[in-house]
């Protein structure tokens, strides 16, 4: 079952103490839980200027708590003033079930406002679990934002490899008033739905390396915490420098460009219909569908390098002269990584081998 | 440098440099040898450690020094900064050169505890002549947080802006608490606020103890014995550290002290307890100084107090029915908003004119406030009474007289003129204490 729990200060909470402490919480939920979940409700400080959008923190974590490992959707933003007349904010987490999970992604479900609240009224009570809507971010649209925001969406796909490379995680660094979650839900359509809960990541910086961090963090350029940081640390990327200072390239950076439909006309050779192109360019406002398309059968035999790297792509198999090219540049690798010369020394110390034990028994 | 020329003209194998037998980690409370130290790699490449975090300049127990005695990272760098040997979080090397004392400032949520500390430490850096003794950051970069609600009250650029402290966090700021993994399991511990001690007003002789034994004099209650506490004599040569913590109120709730977050566990090595008591938190204090309703906000502050003292008693391994003694101040905060129904005068400030510490001004004002509180809230005061036997009552104005009327935006920089603000932290710091002792302060 879903469940839900609201931080925030109070005069008193449901757990008796005042200040930032319990407001809302779902029946039956353990007290382990509800103590994790308090130590993920922080808010970081913002820059001074920042606007209260830029201060909310959306987050998808996976957290440990009695020995077992859940996925957590925490929304933390500001919430006017509490009773002492200081600055409130209020954290917002719903821990997810199999069948939420199933149906829906965590940007997805993050990029719906209905699904969080932004202000507690009331008295502390306990809460329903609430059911919730499928939410998935569509997989054939271009990224606009991405587009927008670096200039090429291709550096999406980009980003996407190093975070599945990073053994931390990492912290991406967008320039000021970038749409984070945007940017994070754009990227998440490149990789299959049931991956999707397996990045975890968050719009407002987390340190790495505890139980509660996550994979990769948008970190506006403007965040205090970025300026007690090395820059030059390999765990903080900037597009253009570092490890993304190289152009993306890739059928993965493709679709990221032009969308699934138009990187699978680009592979098969066909020139796209400027009325085709212009459908998927004019269609900027961007709309999560509500219902989830039945479960498709993966497709499975074609080899999409960019693809393999972050594991996705899989279901969608590629024309053929895109996958003889594919075969052939395998083969070059194989040939070219020099296994041949190692069967090769093998095969002849073995043969000296034989020799030598031939002629000692001959011998004898 | 040869190294037998080294021998002869450095100062480090000329005099040998005295360092502390036993050092406690002011984030971890763990207790060390020196030589335990763990020294933080300066080289770049060595990013990444097991318990700091991935993020971390690796730790580690050095083997080879330069002939300045620095530590060598495994890449050759020289490195100066060090850190605990258990939880790996750094702290200034002059702690292990010279005599620390901490100290806890604690209370419910919005009690005003960040107003105080950088009101009173804003009021130490700069008032030296007055209070007798002044304080200095110890390495700067360690009190980021308290520097950020310095700027944030004393040091905006426009006089007529609003201003105000945000509320401080439970979990997330990283300027307020560090997660470290400890045996494969995560630990949030607290950043503390450290400072360099220097007892006297600086550049003339020292007044320190000898003052404080004059003005017991002049009170003729007994005379301050020849001082021997170990900080006593490093503070009057300005090398004794004082180590602050800030923590949020929730922190001190009942329930509150986790194995996960050990966030108060420095309570166990506290010299002294600052405990700030709202009376605007307090309905029958509101309408004791005749103060308009305080909104309905009424907390249960005894009960912050007895967790406090609970914990102390536990992490000390105190016998329940021993007696505690640790000095307890408790600050009565606003005092702005409440000082004239309760007919004090926060204008004079309790302050010998050739500075250091009135004795004389603080005891009249234990003396009025405690019958107050007594009547008001006397199941705090039973709190009070059953924590700890030495206690001294102090008023506290963080803000000062002209921002009490404002609410909502903030106040206006220009308004803000702290009063009493330091003395709550002067009368614990290592000299006082036992000064005030044996002026028959803390009753």
């Amino acid at each position: 079952m879903n469940a839900q729990f609201i931080h925030t200060s109070l005069v008193r909470g449901l757990d008796g103490g005042s200040g930032y402490t319990v407001a809302g919480r779902t029946g039956g939920m353990p007290m382990a839980m509800s103590d994790v979940l308090c130590r993920l409700s922080g808010l970081p400080p913002a820059w001074s200027d920042a606007s209260i959008e830029e201060k909310i923190l959306c987050a998808f974590r996976t957290v440990e708590y009695a020995g077992q490992r859940v996925s957590v959707l925490s929304h933390i933003a500001p919430s006017g003033m509490d009773y002492t007349g200081r600055a409130n904010r209020i954290s917002h987490h719903r821990v997810m079930d199999e069948h939420a999970m199933h149906v829906s992604d965590p940007a997805a479900l993050l990029e719906d406002e209905s699904l969080w609240m932004r202000e507690w009224v009331g008295a502390a009570r306990e809460l329903s679990g609430g059911e919730l809507p499928a939410r998935l971010a569509r997989e054939d649209a271009p990224l606009h934002t991405w587009e927008r925001v670096f200039g090429d969406a291709g550096w999406a796909a980009s980003v996407l490899e190093v975070v599945m490379k990073s053994g931390i995680g990492v912290w991406l660094v967008v320039p000021a008033r970038s749409k984070k979650l945007r940017l994070c839900a754009e990227m998440m359509a490149l990789v299959p739905q049931e991956q999707r809960w397996q990045i975890t990541f968050a719009t407002r910086p987390i340190a790495p390396g505890s139980d509660a961090s996550v994979k990769i963090c948008f970190v506006d350029e403007r965040e205090p915490e970025l300026a007690a940081h090395n820059e030059k640390s390999e765990w903080i990327i900037q597009v253009g420098s570092g490890m993304l200072s190289r152009a993306p390239a890739g059928a993965l950076a493709q679709r990221a460009r032009v969308g699934i439909g138009e990187a699978m006309h680009a592979a098969a050779g066909h020139k796209p219909q400027a009325r085709d192109l212009n459908a998927h360019v004019g269609g900027d406002v961007w709309t999560a569908p509500t219902k989830l398309s039945a479960p498709r059968e993966r497709e499975v035999g074609v080899v999409d390098r960019a693809s393999d790297v972050v594991g996705a792509g899989k279901q969608n198999a590629l024309p053929t002269p895109h996958a003889v090219i594919e075969v052939r540049r395998m083969v070059d690798t194989s040939a070219n990584s020099g296994v041949w010369k190692w069967f090769a020394a093998t095969a002849v110390v073995i043969a000296v081998l034989l020799w030598l034990a031939v002629r000692s028994g001959a011998t004898l | 440098m040869p190294v037998h020329s080294a021998l002869t003209t450095h100062p480090l194998f000329r005099e040998p440099r005295e360092l502390m037998e036993r050092v406690h980690c002011p984030s971890c409370r763990v207790g060390f040898a020196p030589s335990e130290v763990l020294f933080v790699a300066e080289d770049a490449r060595l990013v990444g450690d097991p318990v700091a975090g991935p993020t971390q300049q690796l730790r580690f127990l050095p083997t080879r020094f330069d002939v300045g005695g620095a530590a060598l990272d495994p890449e050759g760098a020289r490195c100066t900064r060090v850190a605990c040997p258990r939880c790996r979080i750094e702290f200034p090397r002059a702690m292990i050169e010279l005599p620390s004392t901490f100290i806890s400032v604690v209370g419910a949520p919005g009690c005003g505890k960040s107003h105080l500390l950088a009101a009173m430490t804003w009021g130490l850096r700069r008032e030296r002549a007055r209070a007798g003794a002044f304080m200095v950051d110890t390495e700067p970069k360690l009190n980021a947080r308290l520097h950020r609600d310095e700027n944030i009250l004393f040091g905006a650029p426009d006089s007529t802006e609003l201003v105000r402290l945000a509320k401080t966090e439970i979990a997330g700021d990283a300027l307020l608490y560090r997660t470290v993994r400890v045996k494969g399991k995560d630990e949030t511990l607290p950043l503390p606020l450290i400072f360099t001690l220097h007892v006297g007003s600086g550049g003339e002789p020292s007044e320190g103890a000898d003052g404080s034994s004059q003005r017991l004099s002049a009170l003729q209650t007994i005379e301050l014995p020849t001082n021997t506490l170990d900080i006593v004599e490093p503070a009057k040569r300005g090398a004794s550290l004082v180590v602050l913590y800030d923590n949020a109120g929730e922190h001190f709730l009942p329930g509150a002290d986790e194995s996960a977050q050990p966030v108060t566990r420095h309570l166990s090595q506290s010299r002294a307890i600052v405990f700030v008591f709202d009376p605007t938190q307090d309905a029958r204090f509101c309408a004791a100084v005749g103060m308009a309703d305080n909104g309905g906000a009424n907390i249960r502050q005894d009960l912050v107090l007895t967790e406090t003292f609970a914990r102390v008693r536990h992490h000390r391994s105190r016998h329940a029915a021993d007696t505690l003694d640790v000095p307890l101040v408790l600050v009565l905060s606003k005092a702005d908003a409440w000082s004239v129904g309760a007919h004090i005068d926060l204008n004079v400030e309790p302050y010998l004119p050739q500075g250091g510490l009135d004795f004389a001004a603080l005891k009249k004002m234990d003396g009025a406030l405690r019958p107050l509180l007594q009547r008001a809230c006397p199941e705090f005061m039973s709190a009070v009474r059953a924590a700890t036997s030495r206690v001294l009552i102090v008023p506290c104005s963080a803000l000062g007289p002209r921002t009490s009327s404002v609410v909502g935006a903030g106040v206006r920089a220009s308004d803000i003129h702290p009063q009493w603000a330091s003395v709550a932290l002067l009368t614990v710091l290592p000299l006082e204490v036992d000064a005030i002792a044996n002026a028959s302060l803390w009753t």
